[in-house]
């Protein structure tokens, strides 16, 4: 080391830090594909094989690229019960985001605004209602439900849905409206507006996009949810309850056909109100 | 007539009494500044009076009105925040038309005060702008705008030049003085900034934790401070005080402390009788003169001097604190008059 100048070390340094960054940037890229492709790359698997022959399906070797054959998805759409459940799983999950939202925004708006006594055993009690899994609440909830007239109902079964629903719309509508500064509904209660025209004018408008997500997001888990519509629901199943009842018994190429017609209204719905989810959860979207 | 009476005002959050039974009588158009440091309760006291806050006892009148007991929208008040608080989704226009949608103004007159003030700001090329594309100056300008359009009985500001930086500041005292002059509105302006204090008000009320020490116009606070507090809370630098052993001539009964500014001293290189004997610790040159730090037997003080006298830190000068400026203080901190 000692017949090595200042400079040469000085650029050996440079170098090897240069190295490096590069190779953390070489890791950081990958893990990105990694995981993108994680999630990716069985929603691609799925997509080429709903739209191939059952041939395809069956045969081998796979094929990577679809051939746009559209037997398996129109055989699914038009199978008894597809178009029914399809519609179940869209009412209880338009009830769900909706009671989700009434009740979620304001419990939100006051864990953000109030002091409360019990505010932080009130924080922990709804995400305590997390902690127990649904096969062990579906039965006894079966249980209630018949005894109180409210099974095989899509009303029923959304209420069980806006419980796994509300914690997160409430905790998501509580951190909007805490970065909403309070200064500006003072503001508009000095101007002239009592707390509910406040609310509209001024913390509605500013709380939408992020009000919007937490709705979709709603939608979403009812949409995703299995094991409580398969249990509450007999008649009126919803397409996931639908599809784990009848699927188990179709041929291979039906059921990927079933698991796209499942997963792209999420997709779509997601994509559309991604912008708000991000700066739901502080990721800097520009 | 638009007069503001406070009358023991008490407040308290859990244990801390933040406000300790405070009265205040604000005069018509009068310009009040409510000044200490944070957490003195001058913040809360405007919110009281804001009616954002609730006091625990105490009343509040605005004029002949009782509204201690009302909601901020029935008070016909308009306040400034530090933070500017611009609806972030409407335009600036909206934003100066806020207050008088929501008292049904007719449009007309909504459009009349909405340019009027706009321009009295100098905003009025930013009307169809969002507070996302103006500067901060530009909203503080909107805040007020938004705060005058209503044509409020008391406009209340709560630190409204604190975020902007200091050139600035300077600049929009300067327009606020002689924007506010020209409105006539009864004011009250919170701030911990003394200069700002003094250059805007026509009285300063200076508060010390909970309480007010003194209410009375600028000079009166500076030359006379009520209590020790005040006068270490005004001047830069503050008062000194000591004790009076090294004193000669008349102490008034009850006194143990002598309040005197930097300033005030006449000051000598040779020594003379009952001139002090001081040891400069530290000179800073200041360009309109000169800051020494001194020392006289383990009494600190600071004193002001003209830069003409050459003086290095180690030095002896020789003090007598001018004798109409003396000021004597109780052992409670009170002054004697």
């Amino acid at each position: 080391m000692s017949d090595l100048s200042y400079d040469e070390i000085l650029e050996k340094e440079v170098r090897e830090a240069n190295r490096k960054k590069k190779m953390w940037r070489w890791l950081f890229l990958s893990s990105v594909a990694f995981l993108v492709s994680w999630i990716l790359f069985p929603i691609y698997l799925l997509a080429v094989n709903s739209l191939s022959s059952a041939d395809v399906v069956n045969g081998w070797p796979k094929s990577f690229l679809p051939e746009f054959d559209m037997e398996s998805l129109s055989f699914f759409m038009e199978y008894y019960g597809v178009l029914n459940a399809l519609k179940n799983s869209l009412i209880a999950a338009l009830f769900t985001m909706v009671i989700a939202i009434g009740l979620g925004t304001p419990a939100g708006y006051a864990l953000a605004r109030f002091d409360f006594r019990g505010k932080e055993t009130f924080r922990m009690l709804i995400l305590l209602t997390r902690a127990f899994p649904m096969p062990l609440l579906a039965l006894p909830l079966a249980v209630i439900f018949i005894n109180v007239g409210l099974d095989d109902s899509l009303f029923g079964l959304s209420l069980v849905h806006t419980a796994l629903a509300l914690p997160f719309s409430v905790l998501i509508t509580s951190s909007l409206f805490l970065g909403i500064p309070v200064e500006l509904e003072e503001a508009a209660w000095v101007l002239g507006c009592n707390r509910w025209q406040a609310f509209m004018k001024v913390v509605m408008p500013l709380a939408l996009p992020g009000l919007t997500a937490s709705a979709v997001f709603a939608f979403v888990i009812s949409w995703n949810e299995v094991f409580a519509a398969a249990v509450l629901t007999v008649n009126n199943q919803t397409l996931t309850a639908f599809l784990v009842q009848s699927l188990s018994t179709s041929p291979v190429e039906v059921k990927f056909a079933g698991g796209l017609i499942l997963i792209l209204p999420a997709i779509l719905f997601l994509f559309v109100v991604r912008k708000y989810l991000f700066s739901m959860w502080g990721i800097a979207n520009r | 007539m638009t007069t503001i009476t406070v009358e023991n005002i008490k407040k308290s959050f859990g244990d801390a009494d933040i406000l300790k039974s405070v009265s205040l009588d604000i005069k018509d158009q009068e310009f009040t500044v409510l000044l200490g440091p944070s957490g003195c309760g001058k913040s809360t006291l405007l919110r009281i009076i804001a009616g954002l806050e609730s006091q625990d006892s105490g009343i509040i009148k605005i004029g002949d009105r009782v509204v201690s007991h009302l909601p901020p929208r029935e008070r016909n008040v308009a306040m400034v925040f530090q933070n500017y608080a611009v609806f972030p989704h409407m335009t600036v226009f909206e934003n100066i038309a806020f207050g008088l949608r929501m008292k049904k103004a007719p449009e007309k007159k909504i459009k009349e005060n909405v340019e009027r003030t706009a321009a009295l700001m100098h905003i009025d090329h930013l009307l169809k702008r969002y507070s996302g594309q103006l500067s901060g100056g530009q909203r503080q300008r909107v805040a007020v705008a938004r705060a005058l359009a209503v044509e409020p009985d008391v406009l209340l500001m709560d630190e409204p030049l604190s975020n902007l930086d200091a050139l600035l500041r300077l600049q929009m005292r300067a327009e606020l003085k002689s924007v506010l002059e020209a409105s006539k509105t009864t004011t009250v302006y919170v701030t911990h900034d003394q200069v700002e204090a003094m250059s805007l008000a026509d009285r300063i009320a200076v508060m010390n934790s909970g309480r007010i020490d003194q209410y009375d116009v600028p000079d009166e606070i500076y030359s006379n401070p009520a209590t020790e507090y005040v006068g270490s809370f005004i001047g830069n630098p503050p008062m000194n005080f000591i004790s009076p052993d090294y004193q000669v001539g008349t102490i008034p009964a009850g006194a143990t402390q002598l309040g005197i500014r930097p300033e005030d001293f006449n000051v000598s290189k040779e020594a003379r009788d009952n001139y002090w004997p001081i040891t400069v610790l530290t000179r800073e040159k200041l360009g309109s003169h000169q800051q020494l730090s001194a020392e006289l037997n383990g009494q600190l003080f600071r004193v002001n001097i003209p830069n003409e006298i050459e003086i290095e830190s180690g030095n002896t000068l020789y003090l007598m604190p001018k004798e109409d400026k003396k000021r004597w203080y109780t052992e409670g901190g009170k002054i004697i008059l």
